[in-house]
């Protein structure tokens, strides 16, 4: 027997003495992870009915720290207002979308993950953040705790929440289906990324070919900015807004013209019908003909 | 061969020893149950803990605004009886309406204590705002570092500051609360002077921080600056405590009372003798300043006009006093200085016409806006407030439209801030109080 048999002879009878001495312990049928039930509110229950098990959607009013983006001191969201905006969100977004595009549109696209916190996240040169969109799947909604106090003008439902989530959800449709490149050509040279809050471009927006000042951020915060205010106001308001003296309302017909294309070619969804059921319901909403903090269950 | 051979045995050797250790880690079992499973005992545990005190716990909330008396009490079911973890919580600044919400018990960096919804009460020095973007050094979620039924030792998971939780014996949250603030109302201690461990000593108390500086003396008889010790304190019924022990003068302690006649401070265990400086005189309380009053003061056109006003509280950190009754729309708010006593005027928007229309009070000086400088109330010492006795004491209530746009001679539009205000003028003179 030569050295090479031996070694193969030594190997495998380790190898065998290995399998077999490790082999006497038995996998247990438990899981190690043991994970708290928490009961369910009568909040959490109606969240369950009304988004979870028709959409799929998880919408989380308590505070979790790995929701939340540590760079900010922020707070959590008061359960009175997170009844509030789930009720909003259902009516002004959800339905909306399953109205205008129906509802393997919105089971299919709508983010998955609604994350609400109380403050706004306030950056350290007097902005704030409203809400942002992660992976394609989740929105986060800043500044709950305000919301009874805008909840019945509509320009502030629409500023600070509504305007937020349908912008919020035109990156999550960009970061699934892309636009156009040719978009951000039409003001190339307007981007200026974190000085868009600064003079002149917090008050020459207009000017510059933007629908507003945040718009001059990216062409990500652009496109998202040109549908969100498109679809959240009036046609009177749009054309008043282009009409603003100084106003490059070409440069803003010209991207609207891409959005508009996009949102009908990538997803079939018409803008305009999109704008008169979002306005309809708005109008439902600020003239309290829905309930907002109605929890009860049907059945 | 024969180096082949040792190779061959070397390796079979080396083979057979990793076999061995391969298997050592099946007779080594520390715990006894799994990471997931001692976590989860912990938080049962915990959660036990903090039911069983039926009266609530009194909680030492540290942040970096100083030490304030909370007062929380842990209920297993939700206001309908439902089977939810939720709380209600009083503090010494807020004490007159516990606040409810929920809490949650949950694991991330070790068992952590998470006050997950919002509490107007538990939130407060964690909620920021535009002008102090990192709030006011608040936690509201907690690693447990221990929980007793004597006591739950809690450590801020972002400021990393140690609260302390002990059952309420007798009382409740609220009575705990009202006490505390009681007390804090009464210490009124600003300085005091003397030595400790023979060595000279200067003692500073911030009360609108809730922090001490602790200075001793450079040979030149200056205060040593460059060596304080500052650290946030808590006040208790006789005097202050802090979160860990400070070392000074060779000393250890982690609290200083007030002697009975309030004229001097001690340090248990430590040889010292520090003598109380006096308030400066006409220092107000702050829990004074709240009640009717009649507010006279002076037209631009040298008219004299009183009107029945009310100052009351504005905020929960006891730092702001509001004048209402002055105009039927709107209120004015003072801010109070802990370090003179008086109530400070600021400019200040009062409320708003329309969302671009704003209403503005402020001082001016030649119509430049000024901070202010001397507009302070005063006590006459019958409770009563007189406005110090300065030129620059003029009021002018200003009816101001902000942000609005117009056309200039360039074409182009502008907004602008101040355009079309019309001050009217107004010299206040006394507060004197309804009895």
């Amino acid at each position: 027997m030569n050295y090479k048999s031996i070694l193969a002879a030594i190997v495998l009878s380790a190898s065998f003495s290995c399998v077999t001495s490790c082999s006497e312990e038995d996998l247990s049928s438990e899981s190690v992870i043991v994970v708290k039930q928490t009961n369910d509110t009568s909040f959490d229950l109606w969240l369950k009915e009304n988004f979870l098990k028709p959409y799929n959607i998880q919408f989380k009013y308590r505070f979790e720290q790995n929701e939340a983006d540590m760079n900010y001191y922020t707070v959590p969201a008061k359960l009175r207002d997170a009844i509030k905006m789930a009720h909003i969100v259902k009516h002004l977004c959800v339905e909306t979308y399953n109205e205008v595009a129906g509802e393997d549109f919105t089971k299919s696209n709508f983010p998955k993950m609604f994350f609400l916190i109380g403050e706004w996240e306030y950056n350290n040169n007097g902005t704030f953040i409203l809400g942002t969109a992660e992976g394609g799947k989740k929105i986060m909604l800043s500044g709950l705790n305000y919301l009874t106090q805008h909840l019945w003008n509509a320009d502030e439902l629409n500023d600070y929440y509504i305007r937020t989530i349908h912008h919020e959800f035109t990156h999550i449709l960009n970061q699934t289906v892309p636009y156009q490149t040719d978009f951000k050509l039409v003001t190339d040279k307007g981007y200026v990324v974190d000085n868009w809050s600064s003079e002149p471009y917090e008050s020459e927006y207009l000017q510059n070919g933007f629908v507003s000042a945040y718009a001059q951020k990216t062409h990500e915060e652009d496109f998202a900015e040109t549908l969100s205010l498109y679809v959240t106001n009036t046609p009177e308001w749009w054309d008043a807004l282009l009409a603003v003296p100084g106003c490059n309302a070409a440069a803003i017909r010209a991207k609207l013209d891409y959005v508009r294309d996009y949102m009908e070619d990538s997803w079939g969804v018409d803008i305009d019908l999109l704008r008169s059921v979002i306005i309809r319901r708005q109008s439902e909403i600020i003239d309290g003909k829905v309930s907002l903090d109605d929890i009860t269950l049907n059945n | 061969m024969k180096t082949n051979l040792r190779t061959t045995l070397g390796i079979a050797a080396a083979i057979f020893s990793l076999t061995f250790v391969s298997c050592q880690n099946e007779s080594l079992d520390y715990f006894g149950q799994t990471a997931s499973s001692r976590i989860q005992e912990s938080l049962e545990s915990a959660r036990k803990v903090l039911l069983e005190a039926e009266n609530g716990w009194a909680m030492e909330y540290f942040t970096a605004s100083g030490g304030y008396n909370y007062a929380i009490r842990f209920i297993g079911t939700d206001t309908q009886g439902n089977p939810i973890d939720s709380l209600v919580a009083a503090s010494e600044l807020s004490y007159r309406e516990p606040v409810g919400s929920y809490f949650r018990l949950t694991t991330d960096d070790g068992p952590i204590l998470s006050f997950d919804t919002y509490n107007e009460v538990l939130h407060y020095f964690a909620t920021p705002d535009s002008d102090n973007y990192q709030a006011y050094g608040g936690d509201f979620e907690f690693i447990i570092l221990s929980a007793t039924e004597d006591e739950v030792v809690l450590k801020g998971k972002r400021t990393g500051y140690i609260s302390r939780m002990t059952p309420i014996r007798s009382g409740d949250i609220l009575s705990v609360s009202q006490e505390a603030g009681l007390n804090s109302d009464k210490f009124v201690v600003l300085s005091a002077s003397g030595f400790v461990n023979g060595e000279r000593a200067l003692v500073e108390f911030d009360l609108a921080m809730r922090n001490i500086i602790i200075s001793g003396y450079q040979d030149d008889g200056q205060v040593d600056k460059a060596n304080q010790i500052i650290e946030p304190f808590i006040i208790t019924g006789d005097g202050v405590k802090f979160v860990d022990e400070i070392e000074a003068f060779g000393a250890r302690f982690n609290s200083i009372t007030v002697n009975q006649a309030r004229t001097k401070l001690l340090i248990s265990g430590v040889e010292s003798s520090l003598n109380i400086d006096p308030v400066p005189s006409g220092y107000t309380l702050f829990k004074d300043f709240p009640g009717n009053y009649i507010f006279t003061y002076q037209t631009g056109e040298g008219k004299t006009v009183s009107r029945n006003v009310t100052l009351s509280i504005s905020d929960q950190m006891n730092k702001y006093i509001m004048l209402s009754g002055f105009s039927n729309d709107y209120g004015i708010e003072f801010s109070y200085s802990y370090t003179d006593g008086c109530l400070h005027f600021y400019p200040q928007y009062v409320g708003e016409l329309s969302s671009t229309d704003l209403v503005a009070v402020f001082t001016s000086d030649g119509n430049v806006v000024s901070n202010a400088a001397g507009i302070d109330l005063i006590s006459d010492g019958n409770g009563g407030y007189r406005f110090k006795d300065n030129p620059n004491d003029r009021f002018y209530a200003s009816y101001m439209v902000l942000f609005r746009d117009y056309e200039a001679e360039d074409g182009m539009w502008y907004y602008d801030q101040f355009f079309g205000w019309s001050p009217s003028l107004f010299i206040p003179k006394t507060l004197t109080r309804v009895r």
